[in-house]
Formats: C-alpha cells, structure tokens, sequence
C-alpha cells in the first residue's frame, strides 16, 4: 500500500491539481497548487544534494577498493570537498556567494574553463565526422549533405561577400522547409507527450517505482 | 592491412586554421536576417522604464557563443533605460550573469551612463526545478524568488516595485543552450501568458525556434556567434561576436572541404570496386 | 591581481590539459576531467541550496517559527519530502523515495502536457493554418509569407506527420506522402548539422581568444608556458610509454 498506491495516489493528486489551476482561477485551488509547486521545487533541490552524495559514496567506495583510476577519484572527491566547503564558508561569512566571493573566483578559474573546453573539442569532433561519416550515398543522404552545405556558407559573412543570393537562400530553406520539417517533428512530439501525460496522471505509466 | 587515416591531422587543421586566423582580421559584410532585427526592434519598441525578464539558461560550456549576445543585449537594453530583472533556471548562470552586468555596467559608466543594482538590474540566481521553476516564474516571481543572488529580500529592492507576474513585465528575453530553454519558456510562459517574448540560443538549438518564428510566437531569436555578430552589427558596437566571424566563415569552407573530399574518396573507391568487379 | 594572475594560470593549464585529448587520453587529461566533475558537483551542491532550499524552504520555516509569517509551515510538508528523497541513500528505506519522486513526475507530467498543448500542439497548428492563395500574396519571397512558401510549408508539414503515423499500415498513397515526408526531414537534418558546425566551431574560437588573451605580457605568457609545459609532458610520457611497451615486448621473446 505505502510503497506503490500512496505514490500512484500522489501522482494522480498533484496532476489534476496543476490542471485544475489551469482551467479554474479559483483562490484555493490557486493556493494549494502554488504551494505544490514549492514542494516539488523543495524536492528537485533535495534530488539534486541526494546526486552529489551519491557521486561522493560511488567515488569514495572506489578509493577504498583500490578500483581501476582510484587516484583520479581522490582528487574527484577532494575537489567537490572544497569547493562545496569554500561555498558553505563564504555562505556563513559573508552570506552569498556572489560577486566577490572565493566561491565565484573558482567558479570562474577552474570551472570555467574547463567546462568551455570540454565542449571546444566538439569542434575537432565533428570535422573528423564531417571527413569519415558524410557520404552522399542516395538522392536524400545528397540533399541532406546539399542543404547542409548553403546553410554552412549561408550563414556566415564570407558566404554573403562572395554572393549576396546565399544568404537568402540559406535563410530560405531555414524558413520554408526546415520549419515544414521541424514542425511536423514537433506536433508530433507534443502528441506523444501529451498522451505520456496522462497515462502518468492516470498512473498507468510509474516511472518512479523503477530503477531501485 | 589498409592503414585507415589518422583522423589527429584533420585536428591540426582545423587547430590552425583558428589559431592562425583569429589573429588575422579582414573586413566583412553583414546581412542581419529577419530573426535578428526582430529582436532588435522588440528592444527599440520599449518605452524608457519598462520592464525586461531575462531568463539566463546557459552556462561556460556555452559561454562562447551565447556571452556575447547577452552582453550586447544587456548594453542595448540598459542604453535604452530599460529595467533588467534577470534570472536562471541553470545553475551555472547565475555568476556568468553577474559577469555581464558587471561588464557592460563598466562601460556605460565610461559613457557617462550611470546604472545601479537593484534599481535598473538586478539578479536572482538560480531557482532548481526545470520546467516547475519556470511555470513557478510565471505564476509569480516574488513567490518563486523570495531573495536576489546576494541573499537580499526582493520585495525591498526598488526594480520590485509594483512587479509580480508578466503582467508587468514588457518583454521576456530568454539566453539559452539547451533544456530547460526557450522551449520551456514558450511553453510555461509566452503561450500561457501572451507575453512578448525574444531569444538567444546556441545554433544547435536555432533551427527549432524558426517554427516558433514563423508562428509568430517569438518576435525575433538569435542563433549562434553569427547571430551575435548580427546583432553587434546592428548596435553599431563590434565585440565577441564580430571578433570571430572571420575564422568561423574560414572553418565553414574548411570543413565543407572535408566533406568534399570524403566523397571524392568514397566516390573514387566506389568506382574501383566495381571496375574491378567487372574485370 | 596577484588572484587574478594564479587564476589565469590555472585556467590556462586546465584548457591545454582538456586540450591534450585530441593527442590521447592521458594522465594529465584525466586529471582535469576528474577535477572538472568534482567542482561541478559541489558547484551544483551549494547552489541548490543557496538557490532553492534557503530562500524557498529554510527562510520561510523561519519566518513562521518567529511569527511573522504563519503560512511558511506549510513548508514543512517539503521538509519532510525532502528527507524522504534523501533516504535513497539507504538500502532499507529506498522505497520512502518513491513518495517525493512521485510529487515531481505528477507535477512535471501536468506542466508538460499543458506546455506543450498549447504552445507545441495549438499554437503549430494554428501556425500552419495560412493562406494558400489571394490576400495580396505574392508568387515567392526570400523572407515572409508568399503563395510557394505557404505551400511548401503546409505540404512539408502534412506529409512528415503522415510519415511517423504508425497506427495504420502505410499502403500507397499514404506510402507516397510519407516518403515525400522523408525529403523535408534530410532537408531538416541537413540545416540542423550546418547550424551545429556553426555553434561547435564558436566554441572552439571563444577557447582560443582566451588563450591569446592568457598570453600577453600582463599575464606572464601563461599561455605560451603552459603549453610548452603541456607539450613537452605528453612528449616525456610517450617516449616513457614506448619503451616500458619495447620492454614488454623483448621479456616476452627473450
């Protein structure tokens, strides 16, 4: 009963609540959806604090075993130490962690960069896939290469100084057809979220009694 | 055994053709597309005083490409007297919003504009919850954001005077580099609200919004570096945005060469293979 | 700006580190990964809790226990939520997690359907709802609404749609349609990896401005050091890896 009905009843609960906000401007049905909407702001947050003290007990069970890369999860486990205690220390004394503070200098010195260049080698990456993976192999694997390429130079001022018709035409097939085929990709996703949701709402799909 | 390419070479190509380049400026043609004088005249439509939500969705693995926007678009809007309430629904935007501020307050005051926090700008921070928080956001910022960044109670700041919800707010202007987005935002917030709504977001993410364009549910977005440098053009203040444009259009023709290339060889193996089947 | 210097030095030897993967992956490079998420992680820590659980859940708790605010406890209904969430740590009472995580897929489920019925749902197929003749519409234009524009984007439209309904068995014509379908989907990929060399390339270009800036005089050509520092580490590490490998080799024959 506690651990599969009480949830599924909750689920159901707070789902016809949030609609109800929407179809109903009445106060108390306002009320208790806005302070529905706190707890499970409350409760992402929590999730978030239930990550980070999972990656620290992972991490921290592969030091004491000696796994594969043990030291790399020493300086893991050591760096989220003190940053989350650099944090918490500029949070007693000087209560934020904003403009100023140690927090915000290692955000800005070590995270940073880091996180900026992990993703800069998704430049390399994807000239290695352009050179191995794009081959204009049928009539559509050519029209998507085509289509590829005026967007490429289209988009770009050189393309624009070596004719003014490029731009255009990038900007065209952006407008016309791109949208045709976003858009029918996007009814079509709205439609099976929309289903999804209410088979949760209903509780006929329990995504959270998996994955324990 | 065939050697297969080693694919280390394209790297260095590429590696120096952005290296090598980057230093190397020439002058270039801008054409700003509809999309980018949308947003542009979304901005110039504000009357002085009003009231901007900018939602910063992106953190330093976007920095590149969505930073110069911001910062173009904060000096835009702040030039114009325009008010900035800015907020976050990722956690590393926050400090990155403070850099903006921080940055473009700089240069205005270099210009004899004097602007203040809390009274012309303000940021929020973080709030965690993705899609919640922004629907939370739209239902009531106050409620949602009880403090400011720097822990200061919100109803006490002056930019807080009379703003509870959209109602107030004159235009909402989302920076974002994936989910949640912009098409959080139009789902949450635009559409529910009718709120006049403008966006920048990583080019990854542009070719969903023209849909949204076209619908006319967001009055103009900007894609990528080149939507900033567009946009830069457009303010008649060069900076991150046009200070790149001459390597990306460089990149574009060298990686287009890759593609040219891989199918030559493809094409060329293909013509072997069955010569020699025939044979 | 002796901070400022120690940062810059730091941020240019932690980009080079990241850098050295095009090379290999290698010990310098693990080393910045491991770095990379562990400061995420307790990035993310305290700002879920200088974001949300102090304004939004300690601060009213306090408002209500000194009086001024008697609604805040209700909050205490998060609190407890919260450290049911929480429990997941522990094998025992793994299941009490099930009670908040059902409040956030109920709450996501109804935001999302909502959102997307209208925005995704109505709002498209209103978009799609155009002229495709008369009301002084011209033949073509580059930008805007004209009579060939209108028609792509409806007959695109259309026939992707009937290209992913599954629900029947595709039998010509609707076999047809879809596979009109299929073009208007390569022509979406296509525009999509051209935007997304564009937004890769910009990332590479905003690291590399950094470093140029990291060079200059005032910063003691960190850049330049650093990566002679990082060079010349994967060159000592690969003459040291080759030969441990020649080593391996010659005790297996010898």
């Amino acid at each position: 009963m506690l651990q599969v009905r009480v949830p599924i009843l909750i689920t159901i609960f707070v789902g016809v609540f949030m609609i109800l906000k929407f179809f109903f401007h009445v106060p108390f049905i306002k009320g208790v959806a806005d302070e529905l909407e706190q707890w499970c702001l409350v409760a992402f947050a929590m999730a978030i604090v239930l990550g980070v003290a999972n990656i620290l007990r992972i991490n921290l069970r592969v030091v004491m075993k000696r796994r594969k890369d043990w030291p790399y999860k020493i300086v893991l486990v050591f760096s989220m130490l003190v940053m989350a205690g650099v944090g918490l220390f500029d949070l007693i004394t000087r209560g934020d962690v904003s403009v100023g503070s140690r927090f915000q200098y290692l955000f800005e010195y070590i995270l940073t960069p880091l996180s900026a260049t992990v993703f800069a080698l998704l430049a390399f990456y994807i000239s290695s896939a352009a050179f191995r993976a794009f081959r204009a192999r049928n009539i559509r694997a050519a029209l998507l290469l085509i289509s590829a390429s005026l967007v490429m130079i289209g988009r770009v001022p050189l393309g624009a100084a070596i004719s003014g018709t490029l731009p255009k035409l990038a900007d065209w097939i952006m407008a016309v057809p791109n949208t045709a085929g976003q858009r029918g990709l996007i009814i079509g996703a709205a439609m099976g979220v929309i289903a999804t949701g209410l088979r949760i709402i209903f509780g006929i799909e329990r995504p959270y009694l998996k994955g324990e | 055994m065939k050697k297969s390419f080693d694919r280390r070479w394209l790297f260095l190509a590429v590696g120096l053709v952005v290296v090598v380049f980057l230093r190397i400026p020439f002058r270039l043609k801008y054409a700003p597309n509809q999309k980018t004088r949308g947003v542009y005249q979304a901005v110039e439509s504000l009357p002085p005083g009003s009231i901007v939500y900018l939602a910063v969705d992106y953190g330093p693995s976007s920095q590149a490409e969505l930073l110069p926007m911001h910062e173009a678009l904060v000096y835009h809007m702040l030039k114009r007297d325009l008010r900035i309430i800015a907020g976050s629904v990722w956690e590393s935007a926050p400090p990155v919003t403070d850099k903006a501020f921080e940055k473009v307050a700089a240069v205005l005051r270099k210009e004899g504009i004097e602007k203040k926090y809390g009274e012309d700008y303000v940021n929020l921070g973080f709030k965690a919850g993705l899609d919640v928080a922004i629907a939370k956001i739209g239902s009531s910022i106050p409620e949602t954001y009880p403090k400011d960044y720097r822990g200061a109670p919100v109803k006490e700041l002056p930019i807080f005077e009379d703003v509870e919800n959209f109602d107030q707010i004159g235009l909402l202007c989302n920076l974002s580099a994936g989910s949640p987005g912009a098409r959080q935002w139009l789902q949450q917030v635009q559409t529910r609200y009718n709120v006049r709504m403008v966006a920048g977001v990583t080019a990854v993410m542009a070719p969903d919004l023209y849909s949204f364009f076209q619908s006319k549910q967001l009055e103009g977005f900007l894609g990528g570096l080149v939507g900033a440098a567009e946009y830069e053009y457009l303010i008649e203040r060069p900076g991150l945005g046009m200070a790149g444009m001459n390597v990306q259009s460089l990149s574009h023709f060298l990686i287009l060469g890759f593609v040219i290339v891989g199918n030559i060889i493809y094409f060329w193996g293909r013509w072997k293979k069955r010569k020699e089947e025939l044979e | 700006m002796t901070a400022e210097l120690i940062g810059v030095w730091i941020s240019a030897l932690l980009t080079l580190a990241i850098f050295s993967f095009l090379y290999k992956d290698n010990p310098i490079y693990k080393f910045a990964e491991h770095l990379f998420v562990g400061v995420s992680a307790g990035y993310t820590f305290i700002q879920a809790i200088t974001g949300t659980l102090i304004p939004n859940l300690i601060d009213p708790l306090r408002k209500a226990a000194s009086g001024t605010d008697a609604s805040g406890w209700f909050r205490l209904g998060a609190l407890l939520l919260g450290f049911m969430m929480l429990l997941r740590l522990v094998e025992k009472t793994r299941w009490i997690s099930r009670w908040p995580l059902a409040l956030m897929v109920g709450t996501f489920a109804a935001l999302r359907m909502l959102g997307h019925a209208q925005s995704d749902l109505v709002k498209q197929i209103n978009g799609t709802m155009i002229p495709l003749w008369g009301a002084g519409l011209p033949w073509l234009l580059w930008e805007g609404a004209s009579i060939v524009n209108h028609i792509i984007l409806i007959v695109g439209v259309l026939s992707v749609l009937i290209y992913f309904f599954f629900s029947l068995e595709q039998k010509t014509p609707l076999k047809q349609v879809g596979y009109v379908g299929t073009f208007f989907l390569m022509v979406t990929f296509g525009s999509s990896f051209g935007y997304t060399v564009l937004g890769r390339v910009s990332l590479l270009i905003g690291r590399v401005q950094d470093l140029y800036l990291f060079s200059e005089a005032r910063y003691h050509y960190a850049s330049l050091i650093c990566s002679v520092a990082v060079t010349g580490f994967l060159v000592v590490w690969e003459i040291f890896n080759r030969r441990k490998g020649k080593r391996g080799q010659s005790d297996q024959t010898g």
